[in-house]
């Protein structure tokens, strides 16, 4: 019996829980333009971007141009491509591709 | 052998005889006493632009935060002092971030100029499907001094899940078609011209309308009427999928072309001779945001907006003191963050562009290098102009 009462009061602690993040989270997602699940879009975007950017208009190193944005969260991939001019960074679930589209409009993301 | 004979103020006054050149490919160096600049004192600021002890070895990290790639000071439109660091050359494009900001108002110059658009202009002129709106009060001029009275968040890093920037810059919708999403997120909070708030939003509306006034000629327009007309022939102006240039965060050249930028303001739109932009509209770089003094939301309270640049005056009624107070106080600067800066002196016919990779939560003492700068211009003390404020330390 005891047992039982336990697990009902687990039970409602966890749906609680549940209901307080969960609407937490659909307030920030209404009221603020980016949520914590936009995290490794946003990072991604930005690693794919700002490294397409530093290394092939820029002409900086690889190396220098993850430097620029060391104290964020860490790419868990970054590939490029010095013949296409092209990056593609994967931020956890999230994949970003940028490219050198021209001399006078440098990169874009793809 | 006559060297003895003259006093620093002397040196000051033979300098101004010199006449301003405007560089071509290539630019004039000078040798910094003949450009009224005091040698070892300019040696001061290097070592603290770059972060080197009195031995010249590089300051630890926890000393000098900073990571400057360029320094560069030009003195009428000679190159007096140049120095790159961390890989960085004369030929490197170097990210300006927000002094685009101050690249569009040159590039808006110039279809002022040719009667394009005119700063009267109502945005809804220009994107016809917001007549009718509120948008219809409010002009370019007030994009232009960010004072269009719009909500907008322009947090960085430091702010992410609440900054409008990080979004239109990097959430795929968003980014996407800037502009739109300037517009869409952009409710009234005030009438135009009455709040002040930084807002890259504004500058990329007027991006927008400017694209839609030039129409087909939009593609190469800043770089036939603007950028080489000046020789920035390193201007690299990025755009969104939508095919608008990022006028307020995504321009790219040599520190080199970052001072073409300033020394064109510098002399009020005219360059070698030729007007690219009006005069009277280059003036407006240093004329104050119409929404001054009122306080903005941002960090913004503690910095003069002008029309596309930063003005160095303070505002003593509003208890906001000169950026930089050692240096006179009607000298204007492009800014962008990781510590970019364009620095336009006139009292000292003088450029100065800083360029760094600054970690995001450093911002670099430019009011420091303002003092240092002062010091070693001969014959330059500061003057202090009337119930100016000094800074917060």
């Amino acid at each position: 019996m005891k047992m039982n009462r336990r697990r009902s009061r687990l039970k409602t602690g966890f749906i609680v829980i549940f209901l307080i993040v969960g609407n937490a989270w659909l307030v920030t997602r209404w009221i603020w333009p980016s949520s914590v699940t936009d995290v490794p879009e946003v990072l991604a975007n930005l690693y794919a971007k700002e490294f397409c950017t530093c290394h092939f208009v820029g002409g900086y190193s690889p190396e220098r141009c993850l430097e620029n944005h060391e104290v964020l969260y860490p790419p868990s991939s970054v590939e490029w491509n010095e013949k296409d001019r092209a990056v593609v960074v994967r931020v956890l679930w999230w994949t970003s591709a940028a490219r050198a589209v021209s001399e006078r409009y440098g990169c874009a993301r793809i | 052998m006559f060297s003895g004979f003259f006093s620093k103020r002397d040196a000051r006054a033979a300098w101004l005889a010199v006449a301003v050149t405007f560089p071509g490919v290539n630019w004039e160096t000078i040798d910094a006493s003949t450009a009224g600049w005091d040698h070892s004192a300019l040696r001061t600021v290097e070592r603290f632009t770059f972060g080197e002890s009195e031995t010249g070895a590089a300051k630890p990290s926890s000393e000098f935060p900073y990571r400057t790639d360029a320094l560069l000071i030009v003195t009428g439109g000679r190159i007096v002092f140049e120095r790159y660091a961390r890989d960085t050359t004369a030929v490197t494009r170097h990210f300006g971030w927000s002094v685009a900001k101050s690249v569009t108002m040159g590039i808006l110059g110039t279809a002022v100029k040719e009667k394009i658009v005119s700063l009267e202009d109502s945005v809804s002129k220009w994107i016809p499907e917001l007549k009718g709106t509120d948008w219809d009060s409010v002009k370019l001029v007030h994009l232009l001094s960010m004072s269009s009275g719009r909500k907008w968040n322009e947090g960085y890093e430091g702010s992410p899940f609440t900054s409008n920037v990080v979004a239109a810059l990097y959430r795929d919708s968003p980014s996407a078609d800037y502009a739109k999403y300037a517009l869409t997120v952009g409710r009234k909070l005030a009438e135009p011209g009455a709040r002040l708030n930084y807002a890259s939003a504004d500058t990329n509306i007027l991006m927008l309308c400017l694209k839609r006034a030039l129409g087909s000629k939009y593609e190469t327009y800043p770089w036939d009427k603007f950028f080489y007309p000046v020789g920035m022939t390193s201007a690299v102006l990025e755009r969104d999928l939508a095919g608008t240039f990022i006028g307020s965060s995504y321009f790219h050249a040599t520190a080199r072309d970052f001072a073409r930028l300033g020394h064109l303001f510098l002399n009020h739109g005219m360059w070698n001779g030729a007007e690219v932009i009006p005069s009277e509209f280059a003036r407006l770089a240093n004329e104050i945001s119409p929404a001054h003094p009122k306080k903005g939301e941002y960090h913004t309270t503690q910095d003069v907006y002008g029309h596309g640049w930063w003005l160095n005056r303070s505002i003593p009624e509003a208890g906001i003191p000169s950026a930089a107070p050692a240096v006179p106080e009607d000298s204007y600067m492009a800014q962008g963050h990781y510590g970019q800066i364009v620095f336009v002196i006139p009292a000292w016919d003088t450029v100065v562009v800083r360029l760094g990779s600054d970690p995001g939560d450093k911002k670099f003492d430019f009011a420091k290098l303002g003092t240092l700068l002062s010091a070693a211009r001969v014959g330059m003390a500061p003057k202090k102009s009337p119930g100016a404020v000094e800074p917060k330390k």
